[in-house]
């Protein structure tokens, strides 16, 4: 007989609903997440839409301020934990398989309940919508007391959050479990690629803090139904604790945000500049630090809560710190697009604007890590203007990157150059319209979270709106070129890029639907 | 003052790459002008790093976009092999640590005198509501609260905004001028922030904790801020209004608000007819309930109940007035017993009973307010 | 993963599914070294502030982790073995505690996919002497019809030739 089973060429899988919803293969599963991803970012994108043209003008217009508050709250948690998170999450499921040469995830039936709760919980948010008293409109940070005073949306957005963390700490688990048992032979940690690392070190981010939120948010549900007082002072607690709690959970949160965007920059730039990652070990040990400096950070989203001076100093000094492993990693990609031969197709456009835009955002970040000019600055829209320079030009143009990288790679086909590329150029300058000015409103002193605004601030929030509406309507483009690209195309060849040396480039375009069952040779 | 914002905001305009246009009131660039020596500092160092950053994009993005022109495939650039360098990534590891410390410096140096409330010659204590500041001057009688005086009509476009629109309020905090302001604050029912920006002062005002903080402002006038906070559906109409006064005036100002809290006093001691208590209650009812409960008496629906035919309003008049001096734990409604003076609450209650659709014909009397209170 | 062998005896086929390929590095150690002191850290810490929530959601979080290398380290020697010779078609399959041994006819056995509605991939199935066992576990789905098919065609091969 034959001595190997050759993948025959037609796989036996069902097909149809029945195939999504019973898959346990990776790169179904991938998909999924990556789909689900979008219909959120869509989401929470329009939400953004209507808050950009209630900030139009000074005096309310289309919303009363009860419904503000529910869009900016939504657009935060949905953002976050709908779109950017399971981007990633899509993302890791895709290519860390395929880049360490296995032949799925540890553990394919975990994963198939990992995505599969992500709908529950976003049906669950939809429908807080629609139930009386309306949406989550404490903002995503659920800072109570004001978290009390909402109604059964509240306890229905707690539930959903719940889901949520189980769907990332078993989607993490399940990671590490992959990453260190299924690792082709030859394949040492320090030869995986930086993707790969930086989504080791996020999911044990993940693991490390997801328990902290859902026992956070647990304690909020207490307080609110069976009578505990973890955060009432008049029950003998401190609302200021749950920020500690809820920041010890977010701040690590932002890495996981940021870190895998970080492993896609870092695969994108060296395939386009045909050259290698300059200084792959410092890039592991600086993504190691920032991860472990995040844990003793959290209280620089709270200098305004009057810490004692030893707090407020310690934390300060900490945050600064972080800028020195996060310098490493822009000073590398600088290094290694230094004498590269370079070219410009999307994916790489979308990396450098990462690499520019985002050191923005850490320049804001080091202007906010000093206490005296933090409490001037807190809760403005300079620091709307912060998280925004870090996680729309940061986490999701690498994300809209990487997917222009990968897709020919997922789906087989070409997606249509020319119209990236006004997507990236639309994208980049409606980016810096909406958010630069609001660096200015921060400063001069407009608060974030209001629907309406003193006169002053009435040009810059023009110019942001215009912004605003045109980054919009380009990320419509941008599921048309996705769409596009699904449904056909110029065939992709098995290694689209000419510079790009990691494993899943060995396969074909789309890979089969069974890959790496025989690992690859590592040398 | 005009010439000195425009030349420190000048590092702002450098960083907007020509975005922004020639720095004015419309489109400020930079922190307002300071009037402590805090805001002052906090000021300088806001300027000191964002030089230093806009020096470093220059240092890493000249480089980056040197190479990202001239190592181009399409001119024939072929790629260099090296991708490592200890020294090179020990020198940007090391020379950032010396940056970090230049900064650290100064900035400690403010931490240090802004946490400094000790010696302070006057004590204001401050009480967030939803959504309104309450001052009270410590040592005296003198207390009261401050609302948001912009007019709803200007809110909902129906009339020309003013020039201090959102930013304005009935009774601002008068301070005097060159002492040291300490403030002590709390809330009453979720979490706030104090804010003046030109007095670099932002300070939480937590339930059921005090904190403090402090300013000696020096030129008299008026300064404006807002809550920082968001503290629910009026989060964007709780202004905050300081005018600094010269001492003499501050002290004349004193003596008035101990004279007219008597005359408050005085009033609450008699009786009024009920068409009298109506029409104060009306006053009462704009400036301390229609924010929720609306002019109408409608409410929101979902988020605060309707007046007009609540059973509550128009049954007994005791878990009416309950509800109005004690507040409704765990909601929005306040208790607004040590609020508002028992004429004020006597006739809020009463317009209550009356207004709209409710005619239960009955009120009460200031002097029955007096008595729940014991 | 699939290993098919040709052996030296007639009509050899023998699949050995194991359950996945990899460098066996079973991580335990080191997932517990980077999380445990720091959930006992963090977790007594939140514990003596009065929320004890948190140490109790942590340690499930870090049960997890455990359980899942635990788990991989468990099944690491797990395998499914099917051997087909001229008469006889032994099923072997080992995991932890759970050793079978199945000898069916050649003559008297019958293949087919079967593909059910619960989540995973499809698995053969082999009829014979009024008992049924299943087979694939550990194949994908694309291996599971590519042994069915394979078994089909040597198995009908055989009947043919018990016949003739």
């Amino acid at each position: 007989m034959d001595a190997t089973l050759a993948p025959h060429a037609h796989d036996e899988h069902p097909s149809g609903l029945a195939r999504w919803l019973t898959t346990t293969n990776h790169k179904d599963i991938g998909t999924l997440y990556l789909w689900f991803s979008l219909a959120m970012f869509m989401f929470a994108g329009a939400l953004a839409m209507v808050i950009r043209a209630e900030l139009f003008q000074p005096g309310l217009q289309l919303v009363d301020p009860m419904q503000f508050n529910r869009l900016t709250s939504m657009h935060g948690l949905l953002m976050i934990f709908g779109a950017i998170m399971p981007a990633f999450v899509g993302f890791a499921n895709w290519q860390v398989p395929l880049m360490i040469g296995a032949p799925d995830m540890a553990f394919p039936r975990l994963n198939n309940w990992s995505f599969w709760l992500l709908p529950v919980a976003g049906a669950l948010l939809l429908a807080s919508f629609f139930v009386p008293g309306g949406a989550l409109a404490a903002g995503w940070t659920m800072y109570p007391p004001l978290f009390m005073q909402g109604g059964i949306a509240y306890d229905m957005t707690i539930l959903a959050v719940h889901v949520l963390g189980l769907s990332s700490i078993m989607g993490a688990i399940n990671i590490i479990t992959t990453i260190l048992n299924l690792r082709a032979p030859g394949m040492t940690l320090m030869k995986m690629p930086l993707f790969v690392w930086t989504w080791l070190i996020t999911a044990y981010l993940l693991v490390a803090v997801m328990p902290v939120l859902a026992a956070v948010i647990t304690m909020l549900l207490t307080d609110r139904h069976f009578g505990t007082h973890f955060f009432n002072a008049a029950g003998g607690g401190d609302p200021v604790m749950f920020q500690h709690i809820f920041w010890f959970f977010g701040h690590p949160e932002v890495y996981i945000m940021i870190l895998p965007a970080f492993g896609i920059v870092s695969t994108i730039i060296p395939t386009f500049a045909r050259k290698k990652l300059f200084g792959y070990t410092s890039m592991v040990y600086a993504v190691s630090s920032i991860a472990l400096l995040s844990f003793i950070v959290w209280a620089h989203h709270m200098f305004t809560t009057g810490m004692p001076v030893a707090g407020q100093l310690f934390f300060m000094y900490a945050t600064m710190l972080i800028a020195i492993p996060t310098g490493v990693k822009v000073f590398n990609w600088v290094a290694t697009i230094w004498r590269g031969s370079l070219s410009f197709e999307t994916p790489m456009l979308f990396a450098v604007a990462v690499v520019c835009l985002f050191t923005v955002g850490g320049f804001s970040g080091l202007v906010l890590a000093l206490v005296p000019v933090d409490i001037q600055l807190q809760d403005t829209y300079y620091v709307v203007a912060h998280f925004h320079y870090v996680l729309f030009s940061g986490a999701a143009m690498s994300i809209i990157g990487g997917v222009y990288y990968w897709l020919p790679k997922w789906t087989g086909h070409r997606y249509d150059e020319r119209l990236g590329q006004w997507h990236f150029w639309l994208t980049t300058i409606a980016f810096n319209v909406t958010f630069f000015p609001m660096h200015f409103l921060g400063l001069a002193g407009m608060p974030r979270r209001i629907p309406d605004y003193a006169l002053q601030f009435a040009d810059f929030n023009q110019i942001a709106s215009l912004g605003g509406f045109v980054l919009g309507a380009a990320q419509l483009l941008f599921v048309y070129i996705v769409v596009k690209c699904v449904r056909g195309g110029e065939p992709a060849g098995d290694k689209t890029w000419d510079g790009a040396d990691t494993l899943e480039w060995t396969l074909p375009s789309p890979p089969p639907y069974h890959s790496f069952t025989t690992p690859p040779k590592i040398d | 003052m005009d010439m000195h914002r425009r030349s420190l905001s000048a590092p702002a305009g450098l960083a907007g790459l020509g975005l922004a246009g020639p720095a004015g009131a419309e489109f400020a660039l930079n922190l307002p002008p300071p009037a402590t020596e805090i805001a002052q500092r906090i000021h300088d160092l806001h300027t000191l790093i964002l030089w230093i950053c806009f020096g470093i994009f220059l240092v890493v993005f000249v480089p980056m976009f040197y190479a990202l022109w001239r190592h181009r495939k399409s001119r024939g650039h072929a790629a260099h092999d090296f991708h490592e360098n200890p020294r090179l990534e020990v020198a940007w590891t090391v020379v950032p640590v010396l940056i970090l410390i230049g900064m650290a410096v100064p900035s400690t140096s403010v931490v240090l005198a802004m946490k400094d409330t000790g010696a302070s010659e006057l004590t204001v204590k401050v009480t967030a509501r939803q959504w309104k500041w309450e001052y009270e001057y410590l040592g005296t009688e003198v207390r009261f609260a401050s609302n948001l005086a912009t007019p709803q009509a200007q809110i909902e476009n129906r009339e020309a905004k003013g020039e201090h629109y959102l930013l304005e309020v009935d009774r601002p905090l008068v301070v005097p001028t060159g002492s040291k302001i300490r403030l002590v604050l709390t809330a009453e029912d979720v979490i706030h922030a104090w804010w003046v920006p030109a007095f670099g002062v932002k300070q939480d005002a937590i339930p059921g904790f005090v904190r403090d903080a402090w300013f000696r402002v020096d030129a008299p006038g008026t300064y404006r801020g807002q809550c920082a906070e968001l503290c629910g559906v009026n989060h964007a109409f709780m202004p905050v209004v300081v005018e600094a006064v010269p001492p003499e005036r501050f002290a004349a100002w004193l003596d008035e608000q101990k004279t007219a809290r008597a005359a408050v006093q005085a009033a609450s001691a008699r009786d009024y007819p009920l068409a009298e208590l109506v029409e104060r209650g009306k006053a009462v009812y704009a400036a301390h309930c229609a924010a929720c409960h609306q002019e109408s008496g409608k409410g929101l629906p979902g988020a605060f109940p309707a007046l007009d035919g609540s059973p509550l309003v128009k049954g007994p008049l005791a878990a009416h007035l309950a509800i109005v001096l004690d507040g409704k734990p765990g909601t929005a409604m306040q208790a607004f017993a040590k609020q508002l003076s028992d004429l004020e609450l006597a006739a809020v209650v009463s317009y209550e009973r009356n207004a709209w659709g409710n005619k239960t014909g009955d009120g009460v009397q200031p002097r029955e307010v007096a008595a729940l209170r014991k | 993963m699939v290993e098919c062998l040709q052996l030296g005896s007639p009509l050899p086929f023998r699949v050995t599914a194991r359950p996945t390929p990899g460098v066996r590095e079973p991580g335990l150690g080191t997932a517990v070294l980077v999380l445990a002191p720091w959930f006992a850290v963090a977790g007594t810490f939140f514990l003596l502030h009065g929320a004890w929530p948190i140490t109790a959601f942590m340690a499930a979080s870090l049960a997890g982790l455990v359980a899942a290398f635990l788990h991989v380290r468990r099944h690491a020697g797990d395998f499914e073995q099917l051997t087909l010779d001229a008469d006889r078609l032994v099923v072997d399959s080992h995991a932890p505690g759970d050793d079978r041994h199945t000898e069916f006819n050649s003559q008297w056995v019958s293949v087919a996919v079967q593909t059910g509605g619960a989540v995973g991939a499809p698995r053969l199935v082999l009829r014979g002497q009024g008992r049924e066992i299943v087979f694939g576990r550990l194949l994908s789905a694309a291996e599971v019809g590519c042994v069915g098919r394979e078994l089909s065609r040597r198995l009908a091969r055989l009947h043919q030739w018990g016949r003739g």
